[in-house]
């Protein structure tokens, strides 16, 4: 008979939802702040590099043409050097914008800041 | 227990009335996403499809269609005679076509011939413009109306942009073709989209400032449409004080200087790529009344200045602005 | 006595499956992510006929739901069917063994946020190779909340029915 009364709230329902609600609360303002983008570089050969991009680093990366000099720093990432005609890609300066890159086409380098910037695209 | 055998058919009845309709009423599905280094710059495919191998395989037929297009542009030159563009592949005389009608459409200012002015330019660092006298030759051989007259002289068809953009409609054309409605294929900040947003609402895209490519001056929602951007600060060079850029106006072989960058938008990834040129050569008052009077064409103009900015009715709903910091 | 509970039980999956299938089709922020209406049938299973039994509708709801939806195999189904199972075991516990006493409601809680749980668990570390979890699984466990509250308030009217139902067989 004892169970006639499911509809019931008990204490311990109570103390269920709300410790949940708590949990989740916590969980979700807690910890609103994301782990850092990462900067994800990727060379002709699909051969993929991943950087926090709060590192502090200077790396070089391989391409078609020769090394390519990329400077991680204070959550931007740059070119600093590459063996392209133009430099384009170095022209571009600094970026620090989520979903935002730079691509050395010459040397086959392609360098993407990791994460959604609330746009579908950004042009150009 | 009578309305139990009741509830059992009912059910049932429940279940295959949910079959029909989902059958026709698909769900948005998974996002899949893509870019390859191609055409000079970087293409982006992205799309909301079921099925893994069924996303992965129309990407991949995308890349391969806009490389099939890349490959008969030798960086995004031609040389052709008028009579002797039959000869050329579909593509070719389809964007030289796409070329021609461009050209009626923005009063001469896009301008394909101008070819064998561009490729006197230098963009690298520490370049110069060139002398008057070969600029002066080059500029002998601009003008597409020149090209109609002597059907039999080659000549050098700087069609770099409108064939990105070509190349971005025929890989947008594979996508629907396969079956998907909502995808972006954005080649470097020319883009086609098709459908809207999986989740039904327009497509967001961002435009960048000028001057400061790190940040974004605004954004448009469209749907269904094509998006190019023409600026003054994807090419360019400081020489002896003058900032030199890579869109030229075909009636001086020299940069234009009336805008910092156009953005337009058309039904395709050709056209607005070749009327953002166009337009940036116009300028913001001319430009502006050659884009209103066209039909489904909008266009956002920034000024030289980089303080103004001006939009065509049918986009000013449509924009939002977004602070600068 | 027997006939009878297949009848049920058949009653339970249809409608588990079909309520299943009608979730994928309302519009979702997330892939995958259903609201967990269907469960209503697992708990009530789970209450009138004991955890066997829930656990036969539950597969029945997944495979035949999925198969439906034509997305058999597919991550989502992974998703679903480990979440689902994961949220059984653990309500077949807490209805057995708590001490400060639980109704349906609680029970169907602790069902929904378990099922959440596993479910962006399994996302997070398989699928999407990411640890950014947090806030992801604040937001789910709080929506597992208030969708167990709503399913465990109709699953114990059914519960309620179909037990008076069965004592005033028996008597």
């Amino acid at each position: 008979m004892e169970n006639l009364q499911a509809t019931k709230l008990t204490l311990g329902d109570l103390i269920v939802i709300f410790a949940l609600i708590g949990i989740g609360l916590n969980l979700l303002m807690g910890r609103t702040q994301a782990s850092p983008a990462q900067v994800i570089i990727t060379s002709t050969d699909r051969q993929i590099t991943r950087i926090d991009i709060t590192e502090e680093r200077i790396i070089e990366v391989e391409g078609k043409l020769g090394k390519s000099v990329i400077e991680v720093a204070d959550g931007k990432v740059r070119f600093v050097n590459s063996p392209c005609p133009h430099h384009l890609c170095m022209k571009r300066g600094w970026i620090d914008m989520p979903g935002d890159w730079i691509a050395c086409v010459p040397n086959g380098i392609l360098v993407r800041i990791s994460g959604e910037s609330g746009f579908d695209a950004v042009t150009p | 227990m009578k309305n139990l055998h009741f509830v059992l058919p009912v059910a049932i009845v429940v279940t295959l009335i949910s079959i029909a309709f989902l059958s026709k009423h698909r769900s948005q599905g998974e996002f899949y996403r893509d870019s390859c280094l191609i055409m000079d710059t970087v293409v982006d495919v992205n799309l909301w499809g079921k099925g893994d191998l069924d996303a992965r395989s129309a990407i991949d037929s995308a890349f391969v269609s806009i490389a099939k297009i890349d490959s008969l542009f030798k960086e995004g030159m031609v040389r052709v005679s008028w009579s002797g563009r039959e000869h050329h592949p579909i593509p070719t005389r389809e964007v030289l076509r796409l070329a021609d009608s461009l050209y009626r459409l923005t009063l001469g200012a896009f301008d394909p011939t101008i070819g064998s002015v561009s490729r006197l330019w230098d963009f690298s660092d520490g370049s110069q413009p060139p002398q008057p006298d070969s600029l002066k030759a080059g500029l002998r051989m601009v003008g597409l109306e020149k090209m109609k007259n002597v059907p039999g002289k080659d000549f050098i068809l700087d069609v770099g942009g409108i064939a990105k953009g070509y190349a971005i409609d025929v890989a947008a054309e594979v996508l629907r073709n396969r079956g998907f409605e909502s995808a972006i294929v954005n080649g470097g900040g020319d883009m086609r989209l098709l459908g809207k947003r999986p989740d039904g609402k327009p497509w967001r895209i961002a435009i960048r400032d000028p001057r400061h490519p790190g940040n974004l001056i605004g954004y448009i929602d469209v749907e269904d449409c094509a998006v190019a951007t023409s600026g003054d600060y994807e090419r360019f060079f400081f020489y002896e004080g003058g900032r030199y850029h890579h869109i030229l106006d075909p009636k001086t072989g020299m940069p234009a200087v009336q805008c910092q960058s156009v953005t337009v938008v058309a039904p395709t990834a050709c056209i607005a790529d070749g009327l953002a040129t166009g337009l940036f050569v116009l300028g913001p008052r001319k430009g502006f009344d050659v884009a209103k009077s066209l039909e489904n064409v909008e266009a956002i103009f920034i000024y030289a200045d980089g303080d103004s900015i001006r939009l065509t009715p049918g986009i000013q709903n449509r924009f939002g602005e977004l602070a600068s910091n | 006595m027997k006939g009878r509970t297949l009848a049920k039980m058949g009653m339970l999956a249809g409608g588990a499956v079909a309520l299943y299938v009608f979730e994928a089709m309302l519009p979702s922020p997330v892939p995958w992510a259903r609201i967990g209406l269907s469960n209503i049938f697992v708990i009530v299973a789970l209450f009138v006929f004991g955890l066997r039994y829930a656990l036969v509708v539950n597969l029945v709801r997944v495979l035949a739901g999925n198969l439906l939806l034509g997305i058999l195999l597919s991550p989502g189904f992974l998703l679903s069917l480990t979440g689902s199972f994961v949220a059984i075991g653990i309500m077949g516990l807490m209805r057995l063994t708590l001490v400060p006493p639980l109704s349906v409601i609680g029970v169907s809680c602790l069902g929904a946020v378990s099922n959440n749980v596993t479910q962006v668990c399994i996302f997070a570390f398989l699928l999407a190779r990411s640890l950014l979890v947090g806030p992801m699984l604040g937001t789910f466990i709080l929506l597992g909340v208030g969708v167990g509250v709503v399913t465990g308030f109709v699953s114990a009217r059914i519960v309620d029915k179909l037990q008076l139902e069965r004592q005033s067989l028996l008597g």
